[in-house]
């Protein structure tokens, strides 16, 4: 066979073989490797098949058609050039116009005036695998976020299997949708995520990003609370320590600042406190740090209390919550049929009609307690404007079990029924003196353990404390959007009306157009 | 423009005083209706459904007749026209150079703009009036069902699906005349514009194995992506400029190659 031959099978091959390393790179391998091999042997092929059949090239240059030819190749080129500028600026700069008459597909105002108000860039992040039913819902929704706000709001979509760095970064969980939204770069970054996608959560979450910057929140320290970062040995587990680090980290992630505050010696609350927790005090108040707490929160301050069930705060303080409403009962939650293999492991999934409970009810979290104690809720020496809402409960076969070194059983005296676990309490405060918020709020949270890093893995458990802490740092309300729809229509069709229906559809027309078509056929031969 | 409208004119001609152009009308109208009944039933089974338990045991779409069968039915009618644009299309070119008659044609006194034009408005004309034998069907719709604002279908998003469907269909033709001109045979035109469109149209399918930027990239080149909001009442520029830009390519290769035969 001649060279020439050789080098335009060659040229086929090798055309064959540069054409398909994108798809071998981007579609089939993903192997850079193979692709660029592939695309490398390619070019060596078809360079054979030039330097093989360089005399015919000579001859067809010289050809009158050959100018057409080249001509062409370049029009065609140029054109397909500045139709893909066209469409890369129609793809950045689209509008779009939504005729739908309730406009289904538009954002609502609240979401328009969120967008608008953001002045530092947002990313979100989908990850969502792009086979989820839910993927082509929220890259509808995203790209609705970024053709309102192209220069703020931007997003994309990570496999959660192809990016495990990513998903332990965001703290992400197996098969479960998630969306986080971040602000800011490496150190600065803060991000908030969210499980439930609509428009409402997202914009929602957008809100929450934007408001949560310098937000303090202020730890008490000198009652033997849990520490920050100082390693402490863990309660009956010989040899493991265990701190907050893991929530603290969380915080920052999120936009909070988390600080030590101690009130002895008359401190008062600092002005710039988003809120103050205590994490499992197990010695007692004193009164002038007591009076702090009080005056802050007569102010609209806001207060986290994680009780500890081996530790008492004493009269003082217990004063203070009477005034909010709550009650810390004696003893450690009992449940006999709700628990995580102990009956003082306590399971609820219980949730009680409060805006933290909302997302873990549609959620169906469990969320476990250690060891809890149980809140009851008082209805009278309340502070004026309180109210007090249940959040979350044991199951019906909860007691208090008061002897919790003996035998776990309900006996007499011990109180019984569905217990209250986490209470949140509000009060008026619009017109309270040098007021920080309109409205004070504390969340009473039956256990502190939580808290801990050895807990903190525990979805349902984070997700609570976290919801608690959004709830009571809140500033801004809570924006509800309805979903538009379109307007009802029905079909009341009896059966004999959709047999009619269904026999001029299915038979009726397209005979007609058979028929039509073989008259004209027939007239046609007949001609 | 005038002898390329005298083209078209004479092309339609042709499409409808043959039998071929009603045996794919007829395969439209019998494959639609098909389809149609089978949403019809679905949504009035899913109504009895919802008087009886509630409506919130139904799905969302099922309380709208647009929802519910309009937008689902454009979709199937989309999937249908991939299917019978090939053959409506064959015929442009691949029968002039069978029956050796392009030749004919490209000595007349026409240039070849006005003959791509003309015989790319008659595969217009033609897909058309194809596409518009479906209108019937959410007529039928209007007139037995009701809606608690009057009309029971939201007329501007079945007409905007329609638009959506005569681009596609537009598009459809484009492609498939290009492809007709480059063959004889017009089985071969029809089944190499069948093989071009069928993975065009699904390309967003590849994209599910793929990272950002690439899954964007193949999602905007992939037909049903940019087809999605149109037939449920979104009307996407960028969908616009994307359907035009192929029919104008196709055309354009189209042209080119014509005009190459007077060089070969």
């Amino acid at each position: 066979m001649k060279a020439a031959n050789i080098g335009k099978i060659l040229g086929v091959f090798g055309l064959l073989l540069l054409l398909s390393s994108p798809f071998t790179l981007f579609l089939t391998s993903g192997s850079i490797p193979i692709a660029a091999t592939k695309a490398v042997a390619g070019a060596i092929m078809l360079g054979l098949y030039f330097a093989t059949n360089f005399k015919q090239f000579g001859q067809f240059a010289s050809r009158r058609s050959s100018f057409f030819f080249g001509t062409t190749a370049l029009m065609v080129l140029m054109t397909l050039g500045a139709l893909v500028a066209i469409n890369y600026i129609a793809h950045k700069k689209n509008q779009r116009w939504d005729l739908t008459e309730r406009k289904v597909f538009t954002l609502s105002p609240q979401t328009v005036s969120t967008l608008k108000a953001i002045k530092e860039p947002v990313h979100a992040i989908g990850f969502v695998q792009p086979d989820h039913p839910a993927y082509a819902g929220l890259q509808a929704t995203f790209e609705r976020y970024h053709a309102e706000a192209p220069d703020t709001f931007d997003y994309s979509f990570k496999d959660p299997r192809r990016h495990p760095d990513l998903a332990q970064r965001y703290q992400l969980r197996d098969s479960q949708t998630t969306v986080v939204l971040t602000r800011g770069e490496g150190a600065n970054e803060s991000h908030t995520s969210l499980n439930v996608i609509s428009e409402q959560e997202l914009t929602n979450a957008l809100l929450k990003l934007t408001k949560v910057r310098d937000q303090t929140v202020y730890f008490v320290v000198g009652h033997g609370e849990w520490p920050l970062d100082r390693q402490v040995p863990m309660p009956g587990q010989r040899g493991r320590t265990t701190s907050l680090s893991e929530l603290k980290q969380q915080l920052a992630q999120e936009g909070y600042a988390p600080r030590e505050l101690n009130l002895a010696g008359g401190t008062t609350v600092p002005r710039d406190a988003s809120l103050v927790l205590i994490a499992g005090a197990k010695a007692p108040f004193s009164p002038p740090e007591v009076e702090s707490l009080r005056q802050y929160l007569a102010a609209g301050g806001r207060l986290l209390y994680f009780a500890e069930a081996y530790g008492e705060p004493g009269p003082e303080l217990a004063k203070l919550l009477a005034e909010y409403g709550v009650e810390l009962d004696k003893g450690v939650v009992a449940d006999g049929q709700f628990n995580g293999g102990s009956p003082y492991v306590v399971l609820s999934l219980f949730f009680g009609k409060h805006e933290i409970a909302q997302p873990l009810s549609q959620r169906q979290l469990n969320i476990e307690f250690p060891t809890a104690r149980s809140i009851g809720v008082l209805s009278q020496g309340l502070a004026e404007g309180v109210r007090v809402t249940p959040v979350l409960l044991t199951s019906p076969f909860g007691w208090v079990e008061t002897t919790p070194d003996d035998k776990p059983a309900p006996t007499e005296g011990e109180k019984k029924g569905q217990l209250n676990l986490v209470t949140a309490s509000t009060r008026d405060t619009s017109q309270a003196l040098a007021r920080r918020f309109d409205e004070a709020r504390l969340v009473v949270v039956g256990d502190s353990e939580l808290l801990l890093d050895s807990n903190w893995g525990h979805e349902g458990n984070r997700n609570l404390v976290m919801n608690a802490l959004g709830w009571a740092t809140q500033q801004v309300e809570k924006i509800t959007i309805r979903p538009p729809d379109r307007a009802t229509s029905t079909l009341e069709l009896d059966a004999e009306m959709l047999n009619r229906i269904r026999f001029v559809s299915t038979d009726v027309l397209p005979l007609s157009l058979l028929g039509v078509g073989l008259a004209i056929w027939l007239s046609r031969r007949n001609k | 423009m005038r002898t390329a409208l005298a083209i078209a004119r004479k092309e339609l001609s042709i499409y409808f005083t043959t039998p071929w152009a009603y045996a794919v009308f007829t395969a439209m109208q019998a494959l639609s209706s098909f389809f149609f009944i089978n949403n019809l039933y679905k949504f009035q089974q899913a109504q009895e459904l919802a008087r009886v338990y509630g409506w919130e045991k139904v799905p969302q779409q099922f309380r709208n007749l647009t929802d519910g069968v309009a937008v689902p039915f454009w979709g199937t009618v989309m999937f249908i026209t991939l299917f019978v644009a090939p053959f409506l299309s064959m015929r442009l070119f691949a029968e002039e150079k069978r029956n050796r008659t392009f030749e004919l044609l490209m000595t007349a006194p026409v240039r070849p703009l006005e003959i791509v034009l003309g015989k790319y408005l008659g595969g217009l004309g033609v897909i058309t009036a194809t596409l518009g034998l479906t209108i019937v069907f959410p007529v039928i719709l209007s007139v037995f069902g009701k809606g608690e604002s009057g009309s029971a279908l939201e007329w501007s998003t079945v007409l905007l699906g329609y638009g959506g469907l005569l681009l596609w269909g537009a598009t459809c033709m484009a492609i498939g005349m290009f492809i007709s001109m480059l063959t004889e045979s017009q089985m071969v035109a029809a089944l190499l514009s069948f093989t071009v469109l069928l993975p065009w149209m699904f390309l967003s399918g590849l994209a599910e194995g793929t990272e950002e930027p690439v899954r964007s990239l193949i999602n905007a080149l992939s037909f049903d992506v940019q087809l999605s909001g149109l037939l449920r009442g979104v009307l996407d520029l960028k969908a616009l400029v994307f359907f035009v830009s192929v029919i104008f390519f196709s055309l354009l290769l189209s042209h080119r190659t014509v005009e190459a035969q007077r060089w070969t």
